[in-house]
């Protein structure tokens, strides 16, 4: 879904030609890939909290309250009732900057098109490949796979591990965060010295 | 009853006061415009304008100037490298050499500031398609730092024929009436200049008309700098005080458009009462004369037809009809035919 929207933001104007008319509008270009980028966090960040609130909400209703019971490689963990909220919380935090990243690939890849379609796929693409790497655990793919974002991606799920590794957990939030930041930067130096001529 | 008298006269007093300020004003403001006019300052210049894509060399050197309160033609065959300009001067290109100087002061590093003062459509007018014309232009309004008031935008809607149509989808209008929405969308900040690219393409007769008597009311009831892309001679023609002609990136004619006509030979139809006899006196003269049913016809300098005509007349012909048409196509197809 923040793939869909956001691969659409640059691309789908420039597609639509109102880019052009924006860009000639007194407001310069980094103002304006700035706004778009807040709008695509803005964006992951409406997605995510209507998914938290369904997810929290609906186990509430379903399950009730109490403790919850968690299978992950450690074996079964029973996170007691009281760290139940902010464990969530901490998870959609980090969930947030793991989306944030998404957003930030696929608006990166739409300052590089002209048509909607390209940013969208390509970022799924990207998403897919990376995930398939990862999961193979072959000697061949060890050197790159501390820079494949994907593999940070799914760290929240250690947020209900017993004890939290809170060092690998932030190390991995600094790294996709980083991540996004590079990405927005590309974004910026690419459209500050494209050509608009669509 | 003296007291009264009195206030007549104040009455009276501040209204010949009222009248003659504003009056003063008026004069004020034509003297201020006449002289600026009279100035001709320019308000863009373009000089050595160089842009590559790749290896192709579109632009190669070009200089251009615009006077304030003109409409600028320019003129050129597809390719020339007219949108390659347009899109150089609002900023969507950026040159490989050369400077662009808007009001003697702005250059392009700094064209955020130029930006406000400057209108543009460029190719055809695009709109969100899903949005009303209206909120089209509030949300074009919203980049513009100092705002754009509401009634800004009524009186646009007014100024470019839309009213009543406003609220409707932009998908619903008429190629003609996005061209206009275009217009009022490029006027949104009551810039200096507006900058319009190929403003009637795609338009029937009636739009082109329309738009046509929408552009010159621009510069003449509103004193706009009209810079004005096209392919259509006959528009720039009818419509532009000054121009330009581009050809493979470089601009081989620039000045006033009638000067620029009337130094090219202009075509002489002439009807008299014994066309054979009037052709080989023509001929004599040393034109080239092609004679049909009804008119000779031949090419001769604007200055040179007087002559002609008197020793036609000493010669006893009688002239019954002379036209004369500075043609623009011969003198872009003489420009641009190598």
């Amino acid at each position: 879904m923040v793939a869909l929207v956001t691969g659409d933001l640059i691309s789908g104007e420039a597609a639509m030609g109102t880019l052009r008319y924006s860009l000639t509008k007194p407001i310069g270009r980094f103002k304006f890939i700035s706004a778009k980028w807040i709008t695509a966090m803005l964006y992951s960040l409406g997605i995510l909290l209507l998914l938290g609130v369904f997810a929290y909400g609906l186990s509430l209703v379903i399950f009730g309250p109490g403790d919850l019971l968690v299978l992950n490689a450690d074996g079964l963990v029973v996170i007691r009732d009281a760290e139940l909220f902010w464990r969530f919380m901490a998870a959609f935090v980090f969930a947030f900057i793991s989306l944030t990243t998404v957003a930030s690939l696929s608006l990166m890849l739409s300052a590089f098109s002209n048509n909607s379609v390209g940013p969208i796929v390509l970022t799924m693409v990207v998403i897919i490949v990376f995930t398939v790497i990862s999961s193979f655990e072959m000697s061949f793919f060890d050197p790159i796979m501390p820079f494949l974002f994907t593999n940070h991606m799914g760290l929240w799920r250690r947020l209900f591990s017993d004890p939290i590794p809170t060092a690998e957990i932030l190390r991995s939030a600094g790294i996709l965060v980083l991540h996004s930041l590079v990405f927005f930067g590309i974004t910026q130096y690419h459209f500050k010295n494209k050509d608009i001529i669509e | 009853m003296k007291h009264k008298a009195c206030e007549l006269v104040h009455t009276r007093n501040y209204f010949v006061e009222h009248f003659i300020c504003k009056h003063l004003t008026k004069t004020c403001v034509w003297i201020a415009t006449s002289c600026n006019r009279s100035m001709s300052e320019t308000i863009l210049s373009v000089s050595g304008l160089e842009k590559y894509y790749g290896t192709f060399h579109a632009l190669k050197g070009l200089d251009l100037e615009v006077k304030r309160g003109e409409i600028f033609g320019l003129l050129g065959p597809n390719g020339a490298g007219k949108t390659t300009m347009i899109r150089i001067l609002v900023g969507l290109i950026k040159p490989n050499k050369g400077t662009v100087r808007y009001f003697d002061k702005i250059d392009l590093k700094d064209l955020n500031d130029a930006l406000p003062r400057i209108g543009s459509i460029i190719e055809e007018p695009r709109f969100y398609p899903y949005l009303s014309g209206k909120l089209n232009l509030q949300v074009s309004a919203r980049y513009y730092p100092k705002g754009i008031t509401k009634q800004r935008i009524t009186d646009l809607i007014e100024l470019v024929g839309l009213t009543g149509r406003e609220s409707d989808r932009v998908s619903t209008y008429s190629q003609g009436m996005r061209q206009r929405l275009g217009i009022a969308q490029a006027m949104l900040n009551d810039p200096e200049i507006i900058i319009l690219d190929e403003p009637t393409n795609g338009l029937d007769p009636k739009g082109i008309i329309e738009l046509r008597q929408l552009i010159i009311r621009l510069k003449e009831e509103f004193g706009k700098t009209v810079i004005l892309s096209s392919h259509i001679l006959s528009e720039v023609e009818q419509m532009a005080d000054s121009m330009a002609i581009i050809n493979k990136g470089v601009c081989v004619s620039q000045g006033n458009v009638s000067e620029l006509l009337s130094k090219n030979s202009v075509s002489v139809s002439l009807e008299t009462d014994d066309l054979a006899a009037s052709k080989v006196m023509i001929e004599a003269m040393g034109y080239s004369v092609t004679q049909d049913q009804k008119a000779i016809n031949f090419n001769a300098e604007l200055d040179a037809i007087p002559n002609v005509v008197s020793k036609l007349t000493a010669a006893d012909h009688k002239i019954f009809r002379l036209d004369h048409r500075r043609k623009l196509e011969d003198y872009f197809l003489k420009l641009t035919a190598a």
